[in-house]
């Protein structure tokens, strides 16, 4: 028996040290808020480990595990039973696979019910950082909207540190593309003075459909003044999230770049704009030296044109018959202009 | 496909053919009736392609308490076969090599254990041993990524379309690296074209 245990405490051991590369699923608002009983803004104290847990499953693995408790003192509730105090308790394996924790401070927390007792309601998402100021307008009557109101109440806040709104970054693709996630994030940028920082709020500004941050993201792309890391999200942005045909003026300056990866993402952005207002700039640039910019704007007009027999092509048939399609689109608008 | 004859009879149309689309709706069906044929009714056949990374500040690193260190979280936007980022949510895997110890450090004889995720977007979490294993170097998390020497490295295969480790359309290959202070996927390589 001794033995035994000697070889489930090694065996634990080696599995304690072991490091990580595992896939985590997105955070999705409406999942969660389901498989919640109670959603929270409390202040979370006292978060202690209690003991050993017993072993948490994760996929084929048999992870050792302990055991937490929190103290939580409610300020809101979203969602479930008014409550005063509540104390949660959860388990966690002792090396980390992307589930979490409570945090110290003000968090909205999500909470479910079992045999009398509450508990993370999600190993992965179960609590954000919050603020207890009050909402920066009208609170929507759907829960998950109210979740997604704090969490850019989070952004907005003068009182919330950078960690708390990175925190809500990391789920970005998760915000609601409107003028409630525009409004947090400019408050956020006016009081940023780190240059990274206001980059990556810049971008995501882009990202949401700011069009009055274009111009200046794209100067800074143009002159080459972007740090290393701003200039590949603000490429990432442009390339990926920028639909509106009014964005087109402001993409113009990076059609001329020397840099044919700025002329790539600027003529993708086109290609996703899907507007006839970008059919002379697409078509001047079927005659760009780059392969990718003609690409793309192939993909541009030939969405725009919806052709039967010319959709798409993909990079491979379009690298294959290059000329073909060039000399299609060019016909297509000599007739045009006719 | 099913269709339905005037008579309200099902009719199932069976594909013949065996690959994905070069164009948008380059598979087409016609039905035909008494001679006339109407427009064809046209589809695109699309299969999972490779990785687009959400950037480098979005590769987000920070702390986890004792004996935990570090956690960097990467994210992927999954494109397809016309290079459109694909919405729908797939799961994918990865299959890992044994890592290797670099630059003096004995990360590489803690073990690695993987595991798989969603796509949309596909996010995969790096950490390294814990500190409690005393790894040599030891680990410092700041929140930052700004280390350059790589201790521990190992290649990684990302595929899609299922959880089995190994199956499904290979989207990415990389090396995981473990840093200092982050971790981080070195050497990327996307498939040259989609699955044809």
């Amino acid at each position: 028996m001794k033995r035994i245990l000697i070889l489930i405490a090694i065996a634990g051991s080696l599995w304690c040290s072991q490091a990580r590369a595992v896939g985590i699923p997105g955070f999705k608002v409406n999942e969660l808020v389901n498989s919640a009983d109670l959603i929270v803004i409390a202040d979370v104290t006292a978060i202690r480990k209690v003991g050993i847990a017993p072993p948490i499953q994760f996929g084929n693995n048999l992870l050792p595990a302990s055991e937490y408790s929190a103290d939580l003192s409610v300020r809101r509730t979203l969602k479930g039973q008014v409550l005063g105090e509540i104390s949660v308790s959860y388990a966690l394996p002792e090396t980390f696979v992307g589930y979490s924790g409570l945090r110290d401070g003000v968090r909205m927390v999500f909470l479910r019910r079992d045999n009398g007792q509450y508990h993370l309601a999600d190993p992965y998402y179960s609590n954000f950082p919050a603020t207890l100021e009050p909402p920066l307008g009208e609170m929507p009557s759907e829960v998950s909207e109210v979740v997604l109101s704090n969490m850019l109440e989070v952004l907005a806040s003068p009182t919330t540190s950078t960690s708390e709104k990175r925190e809500i970054l990391r789920v970005d693709y998760a915000l609601p593309s409107n003028e409630k996630t525009v409004a947090a994030l400019r408050k956020w940028l006016t009081a940023s003075s780190d240059r990274g920082l206001t980059e990556k709020i810049r971008g995501e500004l882009v990202r949401f459909g700011d069009l009055s941050q274009l111009p200046d993201v794209v100067n800074l792309l143009s002159k080459d003044l972007a740090t290393q890391n701003g200039r590949v999200w603000f490429l990432y942005v442009i390339r990926e999230c920028v639909k509106d045909p009014r964005a087109i003026p402001a993409l113009n300056p990076l059609l001329g770049s020397t840099d044919e990866v700025v002329r790539e993402a600027a003529v993708e952005a086109l290609w996703h704009i899907n507007s006839p207002t970008a059919v002379p700039l697409l078509l001047k640039k079927l005659e760009d030296p780059d392969e990718m910019v003609q690409f793309y704007a192939v993909r541009g007009l030939a969405d725009i044109a919806n052709e039967y027999g010319w959709g798409g092509p993909s990079e491979a048939e379009f690298h294959e018959h290059a000329s073909k399609y060039l000399a299609h689109w060019e016909e297509w608008a000599k007739e045009r202009s006719q | 496909v099913n269709l339905s004859a005037s008579t309200g009879a099902q009719i199932t149309v069976t594909s013949t053919g065996q690959h994905f689309s070069a164009q948008n709706n380059d598979i087409s069906i016609t039905a035909t009736s008494n001679g006339m044929s109407p427009a064809p009714f046209t589809l695109t056949a699309k299969t999972p392609w490779k990785l687009l990374a959400v950037s480098n500040p979005n590769n987000d690193t920070n702390c986890n308490p004792s004996p935990q260190s570090y956690f960097t979280q990467l994210q992927y936007n999954l494109i397809d076969n016309l290079n459109i980022t694909m919405t729908t949510d797939i799961t994918w895997n990865e299959v890992v090599a044994p890592a290797v110890c670099e630059n003096g450090s004995n990360w590489c004889h803690f073990g690695l254990v993987t595991g798989p995720g969603r796509t949309n977007p596909v996010i995969d979490n790096l950490s390294p041993p814990t500190l409690n294993q005393n790894p040599s170097p030891m680990l410092t998390c700041t929140g930052s990524h700004l280390g350059t020497i790589r201790y521990r490295s190992a290649s990684q295969t990302i595929s899609v379309g299922t959880a089995t480790a190994g199956s499904g359309v290979v989207v990415q290959t990389d090396y995981l690296g473990y840093y200092g202070d982050h971790g981080q996927h070195d050497s990327k390589q996307s498939p040259v074209q989609p699955p044809q």
